[in-house]
């Protein structure tokens, strides 16, 4: 009788091991009790962080796969014929001088052709090197730009040095109109992509507290007692939040592992014969997608799980 | 000790449930709270409750004074009182024995005070045999002595039945207030709220009758005479 006097009077709720035992136990027989709901609410955060999480990954290598579209980035200047060797070099240190230069390759005419021999087979290349006696070949620059945006000012430098091929002079070989392209195309996607990933965030979140919301206004008369019998808010919103997370947590890791199997095989399995050089193994996908999972499923049931309790404490 | 004074209250609808009532209860009184349905006496215990707020002037229940406290204090409150609602409000997915340590739990009594003091309380109500039953596997009279073992096992200084009777048979509900008295001679104070002439005629403690949200009589000793 005094412990209970003495546990009312100091008007402090402690928080026992035997309390946080029990709300974890309570947590989990409410997920037990109301199985229905529960499993309706880990389906709809399973399939939400699984459907986030494909769409993340498809970004993340078409991304990828535009980058490895980089080398458009690149002009190739050929010399004029009676450019000697010396004025050569000088022209490479030029060129280097130049903003927006990340890298540049001297080609010499030799290199050139036995990159061009190399693309045919041997019968062709005997072939070629018979009626061929001299090279026709000039020597070239490979230039490297870092910015496309920057690229037509360096083009009208580029076609300003004195010594190289005048037939090239206004218009040297690039790909910096395709690569414009692609170069927009890839922003206009990551942009859409973007602001899907985050209406598809969105949209699962409102999903997912909604669910919870009904698993706790089925409940809503057991908050209720709860209330009458003296309890504070803190004891009430307890199992619930312990529910949350549970439901939480069990949700991010059935997502992943489907996240896995989709990833390895159905996806590779889809894609059949196409060339898969350019897609990112699962593993560099593997921390930060059980990290995201795992906090989208925290954060879901937590928010959930207390949003929808507010309501249900002011009794 | 409980302390009504000049307590109305107004609905946001308009209704007006009660008019100015000026009422005291002392320690350890046992007070029967009659009228007509409609009269007013749950809106009182709702505000004893703090379920609902006063429009206009005090109430005092032992040291809270109800048009002041803050949300927060709320559950403190609530634990001061033993209340036992006509529909029982047990929860239906705990044993007798889990709805009973609830309470305790709630205040955060350690499980070794539970397990001594559960046992004591279902043994006074007669529940022993049953501990292990859930509520929609108990008659009537048995899920309402469930709930006032839930009500007593905190030892608190009032407890409050809201029409005790209003589900059992007549027999029951003799047994039932004749158990309210035993409790009242505990030194508790027993409010029963109810509109049962026969039984408050028989007992023959304080009653308090309410018509049309006023306080029309109160007698010590007194008969059910709610017009």
């Amino acid at each position: 009788m005094m412990a209970a006097s003495s546990a009312i009077k100091s008007g402090v709720c402690t928080m026992r091991i035997s309390n946080i035992l029990y709300f974890f136990k309570q947590g989990f027989h409410g997920i037990i009790r109301n199985a229905v709901m529960s499993t309706a609410s880990i389906l709809i955060l399973m399939s939400s962080m699984l459907v986030l999480g494909s769409f993340w990954m498809i970004i993340t290598n078409i991304n990828n796969y535009m980058s490895t579209i980089d080398d458009l980035n690149m002009v190739v200047l050929y010399l004029a014929e009676d450019t000697d060797d010396a004025r050569a070099a000088t022209i490479g240190d030029e060129i280097k001088a130049m903003d927006n230069v990340a890298s540049v390759t001297f080609i010499s005419k030799e290199e050139a052709l036995d990159k061009m021999l190399e693309k045919y087979d041997e019968t062709q290349r005997e072939l070629i090197k018979e009626y061929t006696k001299v090279n026709p070949l000039p020597d070239s620059y490979q230039i490297v730009f870092t910015d496309i945006e920057k690229s037509s000012s360096l083009l009208y430098q580029l076609s300003n040095i004195d010594g190289i091929d005048k037939s090239v002079k206004e218009n040297p070989k690039s790909n910096i109109d395709l690569a414009n392209k692609v170069d927009n195309f890839k922003n206009g996607i990551t942009m859409i992509c973007m602001w899907l990933l985050i209406i598809l965030l969105v949209v699962s979140l409102f999903v997912i507290m909604n669910t919870i919301r009904l698993t706790v206004f089925a409940r809503r008369h057991e908050i209720i007692i709860m209330r009458y019998v003296g309890a504070t808010s803190r004891f009430i919103i307890a199992p619930f939040l312990v529910e949350g997370i549970i439901i939480g947590v069990v949700s991010a890791a059935i997502a992943f592992g489907f996240q896995y199997y989709l990833y390895n095989y159905i996806m590779l399995g889809m894609l059949g014969n196409i060339d898969l050089s350019g897609l990112i193994p699962f593993s560099q996908f593997r921390d930060i997608t059980a990290l995201a999972f795992l906090g989208v499923g925290l954060f879901a049931g937590i928010i959930g799980s207390s949003m929808s309790m507010r309501k249900f404490l002011k009794v | 000790m409980i302390e009504f004074k000049n307590v109305s209250k107004t609905y946001p609808n308009g209704t007006v449930a009660l008019r100015n009532i000026n009422l005291t209860i002392a320690d350890g009184e046992f007070t029967f709270i009659v009228g007509h349905s409609g009269a007013g006496k749950t809106t009182m215990t709702k505000l004893l409750l703090r379920e609902e707020c006063i429009t206009s002037g005090s109430l005092k229940v032992n040291n809270y004074k109800l048009e002041k406290i803050r949300q927060s204090k709320v559950p403190y409150l609530r634990r001061e009182m033993g209340v036992v609602f006509q529909d029982f409000r047990l929860f239906n997915n705990m044993t007798v024995y889990e709805n009973v340590a609830f309470a305790m739990r709630v205040i955060g009594e350690p499980n070794r005070i539970i397990r001594k003091r559960v046992p004591y309380f279902l043994n006074l109500v007669n529940l022993t045999d049953k501990c292990d039953r859930f509520p929609h596997e108990l008659s009537g009279g048995e899920q309402q002595r469930v709930a006032f073992a839930r009500a007593l096992v905190n030892n608190p200084k009032i407890i409050i039945a809201d029409e005790p009777t209003g589900n059992v048979d007549p027999q029951m509900s003799l047994e039932i207030i004749d158990l309210l008295i035993r409790i009242n001679k505990l030194d508790k104070t027993v409010i029963v709220v109810t509109h049962e002439k026969s039984l408050v005629d028989y007992f023959k403690k304080r009653v308090v009758c309410i018509n049309d949200g006023r306080i029309v009589s109160d007698k010590i000793g007194g008969m059910y005479d709610a017009n």
